[in-house]
């Protein structure tokens, strides 16, 4: 009868054995209790000895081998018979439980001794004692407040979401709405703070595109060529507004709380739809960056918002934004302050316009761009002189 | 309403001892001192007169080697009642409780039984010093396999100790050796008492006191102090430890909404702080305030008297704290 | 020790087919302790073992002279004493791999077997932990006049346990028949006993008043006639008895213990194993004495093989207790 000769456990949870030498050689006729072949342990080196009589054979291991135990390495044989075919399987064998059955076993226990929590009958919600707490320091009215912990406790989070909403009775998941996705909620929750607590004014320019349609013509192809991405107008926006904000600190500062903090780096944000919502994707340093490596991230970017794969790195540390409608017809629009940063670039579309040429009426390819500004960061004269730069970057663009 | 009479906790403990023994043959006795003597405290006197010394016998002072004995015995037959002098030495006997006695039927998948009782005492104030003076009654809650019992009043005792003696379970029972003079009416007729049900020794509105043992009397000595405060105190005993009347002290507690936990043993880490957090597992929502533990000072019982008497929980602590919680101090 | 078996000594009074049936169980108790290691040494069991190779001519010996409602209890090192009381052993695999099949159900394990069926209160990982159990029982038996004995298995290790003096001292005190039985296999785990045993073994016993008798525990016969004697005294209202059995291990403590030279040499081992085996022994001697020859003999091994195989192949094939049994049992 086939015997088969495993990496054997020895110490108790031990996981794996390496075979340090063969004492025998396939083939070789073999006694019961022979030294068969050294195993090296965590703790030492032991000699095995063969559990049966027979030739030794199909030796699966060789020196050096690190295996788990319980697993065949070699057979030894009764004269005339071939080494098995193994099954696949290993047996189960309850050495060690797998997780699942001990997370498991954990859960019933649990749910079998905990002692019942009889819930609150009808109409009295519960309410932890630090929401209870809360309630009073807001002067919330509790009986307004509709709990979204355990069993419709009211939590603490209720009682301040409620104060913050003021008198009017609030809904925490809304009555009959629809649950917000996380984007989406952030998105409400970011737009909602930035509209509601920085001063936003609004400073518009109409600007010839001409200039920069021929940048594009002109430096595309190379581009193009050399680092395999078509250069948009975001990409040149990128560049210019970036550059211009070299000369002006504050368009690039952030309002936190107490005051102003200047930026060191200039980092623009470049407004991409994702599933849901809308968020900004970062070009790091982008003063200092060629207009070769904007249009390579920003297309990296972009494809990564479009296939739902953008890293919170992506998002992070951006100083001023960029967003574009011109793609959906968008002619001008006012755009609300990602927060903290102390300003956002609207562009509308490029289109042409009759406009005066010389005196005379002609038709140019125009565009309108909308700056809102923090007053708190920045006033209308500081805010206008970054716009009369970078139009002027706009109209004369160098890279 | 049965028939009562006024009789102590020791003589309803004998009581319950000499019934049982007679309804049942194989319930014996074995202890230290336990035959002509009747124990220290004298609640065995004149058993073994009737039973004999095969019945209530004196044992070496070898508890851990008695204890191990009744296991044996219990397993193959027979129900011994091993008697521990002071609580203090079930220390000697952790082995045959813990490792043994508790889990012979568990390891066995079912197959033994170990339908054995032992008594041991609690309770300072004897000036027996820090070795005879603890409550360590928590130390066998600890174990699952083991029943434990405090019973407080001398119905509570006799009703507990026959239910004790014919359950086919270990089951520890401890007495406060301070206490076996409390008297207090006992039903004429056979009855027992279940375990796993609280009783409540007093009705209340503004207050829970959850007590064990000879601690409820305390409270209801600070309960009816409390009256003057115009603080109506309930005062719940849950009779046996393990297994545990949860939904009774849950109840409670949710309907004054404020609870003090009271028990000999120490404050930390005992009796006490289960009790306090079943409740504020249970009751969380209908809590005013965190739940109040008064236990055994954390140290050492100490010898001189003064020092003794301050370890101990007190109606004065008691109204207190009953005081603090209903913010009337 | 001695090195060979006396063969002038003449025959107990045993009859062929007692001794056959001892041969058979020694050997069934070699086979399971070999199975059980090799279940071991291939990660198919949970836990440890300990093996009782060597020992069992003190296991068929002593429960030879035990009627089958006599109680035993044993120890970390319990098989041999189970299978000699006469346990199965599918269920006795069974239980080593925690399967519901088991005696236990699967939650006692190899160091907790218990079966009342014969009389086995059960095996004790604490060293020494069933000694108060086996003179309870004592007591038990002399209380309802059953005429039961209770024989407690114990190791030289636990002599140092304080429960054997106390428990000793009280089945003097009260007559109790119970047999306390001294494994003497030289090690407490991994200590020579010579650097934890005082005195003389056999004085502790005389100390209390109980009779003693010292026998060698490699030879079955001897055994049997030794523990006889003991219990019949023992069961005739003769108070407790001790056995004192010198013996070996030849294996491990446990079955990870491969490494051992740093307490036990391997000449020492050898020497046990090819002088000293109790099965071979006997064979020998069963062999001259013409009651059996090698043929039966190895005809008896080969039974018990097949046995053994089925024994082992029910025990994995069983399925394991359902885990909501997990908080079953605790309380009768």
């Amino acid at each position: 009868m086939a015997f088969s000769v495993v990496m054997p456990a020895l110490e108790m949870a031990q996981e794996t054995g390496k075979i340090i030498s063969w004492l025998k050689n396939e083939g070789e006729a073999i006694t019961k209790g022979q030294p068969l072949l050294e195993v090296e342990t965590d703790k030492a080196v032991v000699e095995i000895e063969a559990g049966a009589e027979g030739i030794l054979a199909g030796v699966k291991s060789k020196e050096g081998d690190v295996v788990q135990v319980g697993t065949t390495i070699a057979w030894i044989l009764a004269p005339g018979e071939t080494v098995p075919v193994e099954s696949a399987a290993p047996a189960k064998t309850g050495r060690t439980m797998s997780a699942p059955a001990v997370m498991e076993m954990a859960a019933s226990t649990e749910s079998s001794v905990a002692p019942t929590v009889s819930k609150a009958p009808g109409g009295t919600p519960q309410i932890s004692p630090k929401a209870r707490r809360l309630a009073k320091e807001h002067g919330v009215d509790i009986s307004r407040v509709k709990g979204t912990g355990p069993d419709g406790t009211i939590s603490s989070d209720d009682i301040m979401a409620a104060a913050a909403a003021g008198p009017s009775p609030v809904a925490g998941a809304a009555a009959g709405g629809e649950p917000l996705t996380g984007i989406a909620r952030l998105m409400a929750e970011r737009t909602t703070q930035s509209w509601q607590q920085a001063p936003h004014f609004f400073l518009v320019r109409d600007l010839d595109a001409g200039a920069l349609n021929d940048a594009r013509e002109k430096l595309g192809p190379a581009i193009e060529r050399d680092r395999g991405v078509k250069v948009t107008h975001t990409d040149l926006l990128v560049a210019l507004v970036a550059r211009t904000l070299v000369k002006h600190p504050k368009m690039n500062a952030s309002w936190v709380g107490q005051g102003i903090r200047l930026n060191p780096g200039i980092n623009i944000s470049v407004a991409m739809a994702v599933k849901d919502g809308v968020v900004g994707a970062v070009i790091p340093k982008a003063d200092s960056t060629s207009l070769a490596d904007i249009a390579v991230q920003r297309r990296d970017l972009t494809e990564r918002a479009r296939s739902g794969k953008l890293k919170p790195s992506d998002l992070a540390d951006g100083t001023f934004t960029i967003t574009n409608l011109g793609m959906y017809g968008i002619d001008a629009f006012s755009a609300i302050i990602a927060a903290p940063q102390a300003a956002i670039l609207a562009i509308g579309r490029i289109s042409d316009r009759v406009v005066p040429v010389n005196g005379q009426p002609g038709i140019r390819p125009m565009f309108t761009m909308t700056l809102s500004s923090d007053h708190r960061v920045v006033d209308g004269a500081q805010a206008a002189l970054f716009l009369k730069d970078l139009a002027d970057a706009f109209i004369n663009p160098s890279f | 309403m049965p028939e009562t009479r006024e009789i102590t906790l020791g003589a309803a403990i004998k009581e319950a001892l000499v019934e049982e023994m007679r309804r049942d043959p194989n319930v014996f006795i074995l202890g230290e001192d336990v035959a002509e003597a009747g124990t220290v405290y004298k609640v065995l006197s004149g058993m073994v007169d009737e039973f004999g010394k095969d019945r209530v016998l004196d044992t070496p002072i070898s508890e851990a080697g008695f204890a191990g004995v009744a296991v044996g015995a219990a397993m193959t037959g027979m129900r011994p009642i091993v008697d521990i002098m002071f609580g203090d030495f079930i220390g000697l006997t952790m082995d045959q409780m813990v490792n043994q006695a508790a889990k012979i039927h568990y390891m066995s998948g079912g197959k033994w039984k170990v339908p054995m009782v032992m008594r041991a005492t609690m309770g300072a104030t004897r000036r027996s010093a820090a070795q005879h003076s603890q409550s360590l009654h928590s130390w066998l809650c600890h174990v699952p396999g083991l029943k434990v019992v405090m019973p407080s009043t001398p119905a509570d005792a006799k009703g507990l100790w026959k239910t004790a003696i014919r359950d086919d379970n270990p089951v520890v029972i401890f007495e406060d050796k301070m206490r076996y003079g409390l008297k207090g009416p006992v039903p004429t007729g056979e009855y027992t008492i279940p375990f796993g049900v609280a009783d409540v020794k007093r009705l209340g509105e503004d207050l829970t006191i959850v007590a064990t043992s000879s601690m409820v009397e305390v409270a209801l000595d600070a309960a009816r102090q409390l009256e003057e405060y115009d603080i109506s105190v309930e005062v719940i005993d849950p009779r046996t430890l393990w297994p545990l009347d949860e939904q009774a002290l849950i109840a409670s507690a949710k309907k004054t909404s404020r609870v003090i936990v009271m028990d000999e043993g120490y404050a930390r880490f005992g009796v006490n702080a289960e009790l306090a957090s079943v409740i504020a597992e249970g009751a969380f929502y209908d809590l005013e305030a965190p739940v109040k533990r008064i236990g055994a000072m954390h140290v050492p019982i100490p010898f001189s008297p003064p020092l003794e008497d301050a370890t101990v929980p007190t109606p004065q602590l008691v109204l207190e704290a009953a005081l603090a919680l209903c913010g009337k101090s | 020790m001695t090195t060979a078996v006396d063969k002038s000594r003449p025959f107990s009074n045993i009859d062929s087919e007692q001794l056959m049936r001892m041969f058979r169980r020694m050997v069934m108790i070699r086979q399971f302790e070999e199975n059980a290691n090799d279940l071991y040494t291939r990660a198919l069991m949970p836990g440890i073992t300990h093996l009782y190779s060597g020992e069992e001519a003190i296991a068929v010996g002593v429960c030879e002279a035990l009627r089958p409602d006599d109680y035993i209890t044993s120890t970390h090192r319990g098989h041999g004493h189970c299978v000699a009381k006469g346990a199965a052993l599918d269920r006795m695999f069974a239980e080593l791999l925690g399967k519901e099949a088991g005696y236990c159900k699967g939650k006692g394990g190899s160091m907790h077997i218990a079966d009342p069926d014969t009389g086995n209160l059960g095996a004790n990982a604490i060293v020494g932990g069933s000694m108060g159990i086996a003179t309870g029982a004592a007591l038990s038996a002399k209380r309802q006049g059953n005429g039961r004995v209770a024989v407690c298995f114990f190791g030289d290790g636990a002599l140092g346990q304080g429960l054997l003096y106390e428990v000793m001292n009280m089945a003097a005190l009260w007559k109790l028949p119970v047999i306390y039985v001294c494994e003497n296999n030289l090690y407490n785990e991994y200590t020579h006993n010579s650097e934890t045993i005082a005195g003389d073994i056999l004085t502790r016993a005389k100390g209390f008043g109980v009779p003693g008798v010292s026998v060698d525990g490699q030879d079955v016969q001897a055994v049997y006639d030794a523990a006889k004697k003991l219990i019949d005294s023992a069961r005739a209202g003769g108070g407790p008895q001790f056995l004192l059995c010198s013996t070996y291990r030849f294996t491990g403590h446990h079955v990870g213990d491969v490494n051992r030279e740093y307490y036990r040499s391997k000449q020492e081992e050898q020497l046990w194993k090819t002088e000293r085996d109790p099965i071979t022994l006997f064979s020998q001697w069963l062999i001259e004495q013409k009651i059996a020859d090698r043929t039966r003999l190895d005809q008896i091994k080969s039974e018990v093989e097949t046995e053994m195989k089925k024994a082992v192949q029910f025990a994995m094939e069983s399925p394991y207790p359902a885990v909501d049994k997990v908080d079953q049992d605790i309380y009768a």
